[in-house]
């Protein structure tokens, strides 16, 4: 995901010259959009490989 | 219009609010009622601290004179949370296990606790932040200028800004003291702000798109008829930016601060790697409609970092534009909080308490002293840090874009990537490589931009930054070693990061980690393997009776019981062997600390406690480095017992080289005396016979007899030393044949039947015991026989002189000894009698010159046996020892007869 993303964002580096900005914006935004989503996907395969746990939850009035 | 009196109620309220929001969290907090501040939401929410003043108004102001660069400054973030999730979950572990208070501290800590590296971390993390602070000040005060054009110049009012948002820091950042350094009122306040700038951004983006530009369409025509259209990539800016942009977001110290030391679970992480993301999309969002917008709508002379509120004011929507001031004021606000809060941190545990424990600390003995220290240094820092925005606000002269100077400080703090991934990473990288890395990129960094960026003639003159300081080309600073032509942020990029990442390797190459760096390193890096209960040792499952054992192999058994004792007597308890409780354990590790070092003490403690610090790969290398250790103690050893050795040889060579010359002149003088005697007799006699022409016949006769018998010992004396010399040279040819010892013997006798005088010794034979046979030169062992006999002809002085001669065979040798009835050899002349020239009595008298036993010695030696002394045997005895033939060592040995 690292390197996707390095690459998706780093297209316009290859931009000869310069789409419309319009659609300079819809492609980044797009790109953008994509990896978000392919975080929440990864996020929650990571979180069940087993990030540590915090501490337990604090009781109400314990001291 | 708003009047300025109404701006500044507002945002005195707004303060006032977000104040109380922190102060009942912290009550709530305090009262354990506040799990809510530990979700994923709440913490997603506080990273938004990167989006500050900059984002806020720069944003657009950068995207309508660059065109779509600007969103770089959000692509790197986007980068590191959605892609480097694993790296932002070990920074928090090592936070959570290491209790890193900052940056400054987690580099510290783990280059071995060093207060250097921490130190000058805080000092680049001060220096790197102040455009940052100036930065919120400028946009602050713009805004205001915008509602009060005619209320004072913006000199005074970013004074009152600066001022203003000291106070309020101090009062929110330093109200307590916490051991982890977490605010949790802060970071609520901060989710507050996070929602008011992202409402108000995205309002007014809606209003801009569908308000005046009148719809999506439109905005994107918008857009294409505006200069923003004329953009073009820079590919070096482009990258130089994006990845900026991700080094300041984990570098920056309010980022660090929010991302891993007021996390509280790393669960929170696999919700902000999206949830952030998506936040600054859609604070990115709206950017360039507003930008493209405002270029069309606003006067050309309209600041375009000011169009968020420009333009609602623009259309009379007053309270729009209210609301886009208070989102602006909150960027600021929030940066400057937590960027002070995490410098202060930093300024008071990285230089102002080590400066006051090394100069002051005499008298604070008292914990209230240490509080009223770090508190009020923290505000001293607050106030300080605000300050040097202020004046750098001032110096570089407020006008610039506020883009150009959130980049320099990204440039800044982006130094301490370097050792900050090497770190975490690396376990070879050292604080030399580190300390190196950091020095040289920071010097870099103010030379190339942070000076220039001061603007012509504070630090730099024009001519100075034109040409290069005394006029030498070479080091212009937006040019050094003449890269003219590039972009002076990427050329600073360039210049500082490649040295500092050489320095880093080439340093930590050269360099070797002590044992506590070495062991940091090991759980830094392997943090996952090593996070439970990295200090202390509490939760232990340890036997005293092991920590005893261990103990009493490190300081001895006397000093460990005693120990151990003292500590049971102290819990109460009967016996030497006390409750493994914390305390002890870290009793017991300092005590340790005292022999093996603290890093050994704490990893052999970690090992037996179960508390597993380190693992037993660690604790091999740690012991690899005692055996190095060891191994070089026992080679230097092994050495300097060599060099004895070898002093020992030369002092004995010395001596005995000492004593050969000793010999060697004693020789000379002997030799010369020995042959100066018959050669005075033969001339003496020779001069008479020429001379005296009257003398009688048998005088004549008498004379030559004389002189014949001097040459014959004169002969004789040479024969022998030229034997002596052959046989001492090892030269000469032996004539090895069998014979019998008997037959040897029996020459012996009748060869010195022959002589004079020979039948007054009577010689005693056992023959039966001479039946050995020998293989060897006969004549050479006849020689040494005769000598012995002959010497016992001439020294045994008693009335009835008596030679026995009794043949043993021991093993695979014959003794044979020689043993008269005379008086035998003084004790104190035994060592001398096989010395060269040794005589014990009158040399005429004996009739040799004393070679004889000295050629017997070296005969024995050149024939593979020995003749001795045998003292205590009544009279001079001689034993004279042989190898028996082989084939005749198949026989059983006899025994004396």
């Amino acid at each position: 995901l690292p390197f996707c993303a390095a690459f998706l964002f780093g297209v316009p580096v290859f931009w000869k010259s310069s789409p419309e900005t319009g659609w300079g914006m819809l492609y980044l935004f797009g790109a953008w959009l994509i990896l978000i989503v392919l975080a929440i996907v990864l996020a929650r395969a990571l979180t069940r490989v087993g990030a540590a746990p915090g501490p337990p939850p604090e009781r109400p009035g314990a001291p | 219009m708003l009047s300025f009196n109404m701006l500044l109620a507002v945002a005195l309220g707004y303060a006032g609010l977000l104040f109380l929001v922190a102060f009942l969290t912290e009550r709530r907090a305090r009262a354990q009622r506040a799990n809510w501040l530990r979700s994923p939401t709440v913490y997603t929410l506080s990273l938004s601290i990167y989006c500050t003043g900059w984002t806020f108004f720069g944003a657009v102001g950068y995207a309508a004179r660059w065109g779509l660069e600007f969103v770089t400054i959000y692509l790197g973030p986007t980068i590191v949370m959605i892609g480097w999730w694993a790296l932002l979950r070990k920074l928090v572990r090592i936070g959570k296990t290491q209790r890193i208070t900052s940056i400054a501290d987690l580099l510290s800590s783990r280059y071995g606790k060093s207060a250097l590296i921490g130190g000058a971390v805080t000092i680049l993390a001060v220096v790197g932040t102040t455009p940052y602070i100036a930065l919120q000040l400028q946009s602050v005060t713009a805004s205001f200028e915008v509602f009060a054009a005619d209320e004072g110049d913006q000199v005074t009012t970013g004074f009152w800004v600066a001022a203003g948002l000291a106070l309020f820091t101090i009062l929110f950042g330093t109200r307590s003291l916490d051991v982890d350094e977490r605010h949790n009122g802060v970071v609520i306040a901060i989710a507050v702000e996070a929602v008011v700038k992202l409402i108000a951004l995205c309002a007014v983006g809606i209003f801009v798109v569908w308000g005046v530009a009148g719809g999506p369409a439109e905005a994107l025509r918008a857009i294409e008829a505006s200069p923003i259209a004329t953009w073009e990539v820079r590919p070096d800016r482009w990258i130089t930016m994006t990845f900026l942009a991700a080094a300041a977001f984990l570098c920056l110290p309010r980022m660090f601060h929010v991302l891993v030391v007021e996390a509280t679970d790393e669960r929170q992480l696999a919700v902000a790697s999206w949830a952030f993301p998506a936040y600054l999309l859609l604070i990115s969002l709206f950017v360039v409609p507003i930008a493209a917008v405002g270029l069309a709508k606003m006067p050309e002379t309209a600041n375009p970092d000011l169009f968020v509120i420009t333009l609602p004011l623009e259309f009379s929507q007053s309270w729009l534009a209210m609301l886009s001031f208070l989102g602006g004021f909150s960027a600021a606000t929030s940066m400057v909080v937590v960027a002070s809060i995490a410098l202060s941190t930093m300024v008071s545990n990285h230089v102002v308490m080590p400066l006051w424990l090394h100069f002051g600390s005499t008298g604070a003995t008292v914990s209230g002293d240490v509080r009223n220290v770090i508190v009020n240094s923290r505000r001293a820092t607050i106030a300080a840090v605000l300050g040097l925005g202020y004046l750098y606000y001032r110096f570089s002269g407020g006008g610039e874009a506020l883009a150009a100077m959130g980049l320099i400080a990204f440039v800044g703090v982006a130094q301490v990537l370097p050792a900050l991934i090497g770190g975490i990473f690396w376990r070879g990288s050292t604080r030399i490589g580190a300390g190196l890395g950091l020095v040289a990129g920071f010097a870099l960094w103010l030379y190339t931009l942070f000076l220039p960026s001061l603007g012509e003639g504070v630090i730099f003159s024009a001519r100075a930054l034109a040409d290069g300081p005394w006029g030498i080309g070479l080091l212009r600073p937006q040019a050094l070693w003449g890269f003219a032509g590039l972009d002076p942020l990427v050329h600073a990029v360039f210049w500082s990061l490649s040295a500092n990442v050489t320095l880093f390797f080439v340093g930590s190459f050269l360099s070797f980690p002590h044992p506590l760096e070495r062991l940091q390193g090991a759980t830094f890096v392997n943090i996952f393997r090593h996070s439970d209960n990295v200090r202390g040792h509490s939760g232990s499952h340890a036997e005293a009776e092991d920590l005893l054992v261990m103990a009493q192999r490190i300081i001895g058994p006397g000093e460990a019981q005693a120990l151990f004792v003292a500590e049971a007597e102290e819990q109460g308890k009967r016996g030497y062997l006390p409750d493994v409780t914390p305390s002890f354990l870290e009793r017991l590790e300092r005590k340790l600390s005292g022999s093996v070092g603290a890093a050994t003490a704490h990893a052999m403690l970690g090992q037996i406690t179960g508390g597993v610090t380190v693992s037993v790969e660690d604790l091999m290398r740690v012991a690899d480095e005692t055996a190095q250790m060891l191994e070089q103690r026992l080679q230097l050893e092994a050495k300097s017992r060599e060099l004895e050795r070898t002093a020992r040889q030369l002092r004995e060579a010395n001596e005995k080289l000492t004593q050969l010359s000793v010999q060697k002149d004693a020789f000379l003088s002997q030799i010369s005396h020995e042959l100066r005697t018959p050669m005075t007799s033969i001339r003496a006699f020779s001069e008479i016979l020429g001379v005296s022409d009257g003398m009688g016949k048998d005088d004549r006769q008498r004379y030559a007899v004389i002189i014949h018998d001097e040459s014959l010992r004169l002969t004789r004396l040479l024969d022998d030393l030229l034997d002596l010399s052959v046989l001492e040279a090892g030269e000469g040819s032996l004539d090895i044949t069998p014979i019998g010892l008997r037959e040897v013997l029996d020459r012996t006798v009748t060869a010195l039947d022959a002589r004079e005088g020979a039948g007054r010794l009577r010689i005693l034979r056992r023959t039966g015991d001479e039946d050995v046979a020998l293989v060897t030169d006969a004549d050479r062992l006849v020689q040494v026989f005769i000598n012995v006999v002959a010497n016992a002809q001439k020294y045994c002085d008693v009335d009835q002189p008596t030679l026995k001669i009794v043949a043993t065979r021991v093993g695979g040798e014959v003794r044979v000894d020689f043993i008269d009835n005379g008086p035998g050899i003084p004790a104190d002349k035994q060592g001398l009698i096989f010395e060269k020239f040794a005589r014990l009595s009158d040399t005429r008298a004996a009739g040799g010159a004393g070679l004889g036993l000295a050629i017997c010695r070296e005969i024995m030696a050149r024939l593979g046996g020995a003749i001795d002394y045998l003292p205590g045997q009544g009279g001079a005895a001689f034993r004279v020892t042989l190898p028996v033939s082989p084939a005749d060592q198949k026989r059983p040995a006899a025994t004396i007869s």
